[in-house]
């Protein structure tokens, strides 16, 4: 199996073969958990994101068409599952009468800020920047993710986001300039972090 | 003039692979004269250290066999599923075939009816034109009768004509017979 492309494993995933969708998820996983984890900070959101993305893609795999790469359809369903559960939160949370002073990605409650697990796993810079990537609104936050921390292009991200690369480039730049400004009571810790 | 701003969009765009090897140029050559956006490059790189440098979590061995069993799961309620609809399949096969050869006798008997019917419609036929032809030749027979009755009344009225035509010329002939009779007595 480990000598099949993503897309002939995909091939066989649709003759209901649960080897290779095994090898796909074994391929996979870390990078759509970790998307979900740079998304929500909070591990059980990641683990429920992930464990949906691929429950999709097994239900989805009749209608997938070997067209583009099989890591932008992948990432377009945890995209969709992802901005899906948001717009459920969001609605709950207006039902709620949530105060309108938190921004949209943070839904009153930054996932770092109970932040011990946090904290202690990735540092304080760590956690104060995804207390402020969960300020951004969710657009700039989901480009921010798939260009900065997954790699891709802005040709790939606007394939997964299905929008023009242009609004890409734009929300990347304004992504990074509402990062700057969150993160500037840190500056120092973060210049003198990044100058060692 | 290109703004601070157009240097620091261009700056990203460098960053991630995305800028022209003519913007590295023109960003170099700003970036040695604008504090502010080396001050803008420096935190984007320590913004960018930040996020590799993290340790991510990993998803749990649990998690992922929860995946995997819950596909397998769906199999199998698949499976039951298709098996479910294999026996209602056999079923639907036997009462097909049911159907169908019920439709054939019917068929059959039905299309014997209607040879049947067929052919007697055809003697019927038969017969009405064998009655037709025999009207026509009781006509005709009965026209000939009538021609022949016509016939024989001409031919009769014809001879009475003659004969009455004939009568007086008799008349003046039998005297003089009866004369000489009557003479040839006296004689």
């Amino acid at each position: 199996m480990g000598t099949y492309t993503d897309e002939e494993l995909m091939g066989l995933v649709q003759k209901q073969d649960i080897s290779a969708f095994e090898e796909l998820l074994r391929r996979y996983e870390q990078r759509i958990f970790a998307f979900f984890w740079r998304l929500s900070a909070n591990r059980q959101e990641a683990e429920d994101g992930t464990q949906e993305t691929f429950l999709r893609l097994w239900k989805a795999r009749v209608r997938y068409e070997p067209t583009g790469k099989f890591s932008t359809y992948l990432f377009q369903i945890a995209k969709n599952h992802f901005l899906h559960e948001r717009q459920k939160r969001d609605r709950r949370m207006n039902s709620q009468q949530v105060s309108a002073e938190n921004p949209p990605g943070s839904s009153g409650e930054p996932p770092s800020s109970d932040g011990a697990y946090d904290r202690m796993l990735a540092g304080e810079l760590q956690a104060a920047l995804n207390e402020a990537m969960a300020k951004l609104p969710e657009t700039q936050r989901l480009v921010y993710v798939l260009t900065e921390q997954e790699g891709m292009s802005y040709k790939q991200a606007a394939e997964v986001l299905d929008c023009p690369v242009g609004t890409v480039s734009s929300r990347k730049i304004e992504a990074v300039r509402r990062l700057r400004g969150l993160l500037q009571p840190l500056r120092a810790e973060l210049l003198g972090d990044g100058e060692h | 003039m290109i703004s601070c701003d157009n240097y620091q969009a261009t700056i990203v765009a460098l960053f991630d692979n995305q800028a022209k090897d003519d913007d590295f140029r023109v960003v170099a050559g700003h970036l040695q004269d604008c504090s502010e956006c080396r001050a803008f490059c420096r935190e984007l790189i320590a913004i960018r250290r930040t996020v590799t440098s993290a340790s991510l979590p990993s998803l749990s061995p649990a998690a992922r066999q929860e995946v995997l069993d819950s596909i397998k799961a769906g199999q199998c309620d698949r499976a039951k599923n298709s098996g479910r609809w294999l026996r209602f399949g056999r079923l639907g096969r036997w009462a097909a075939i049911l159907v169908l050869g019920a439709l054939s006798i019917a068929c059959f008997s039905l299309g014997r009816t209607v040879k049947d019917l067929r052919t007697k419609l055809g003697a019927a036929e038969q017969q009405v034109a064998a009655i037709h032809e025999q009207a026509k030749l009781a006509e005709s027979e009965e026209r000939q009768q009538k021609a022949i009755s016509a016939l024989y009344f001409r031919m009769a009225e014809l001879e009475e004509r003659v004969n009455r035509s004939s009568q007086p010329e008799r008349a003046s002939l039998a005297a003089p017979v009866f004369n000489r009779s009557e003479s040839e007595e006296n004689l």
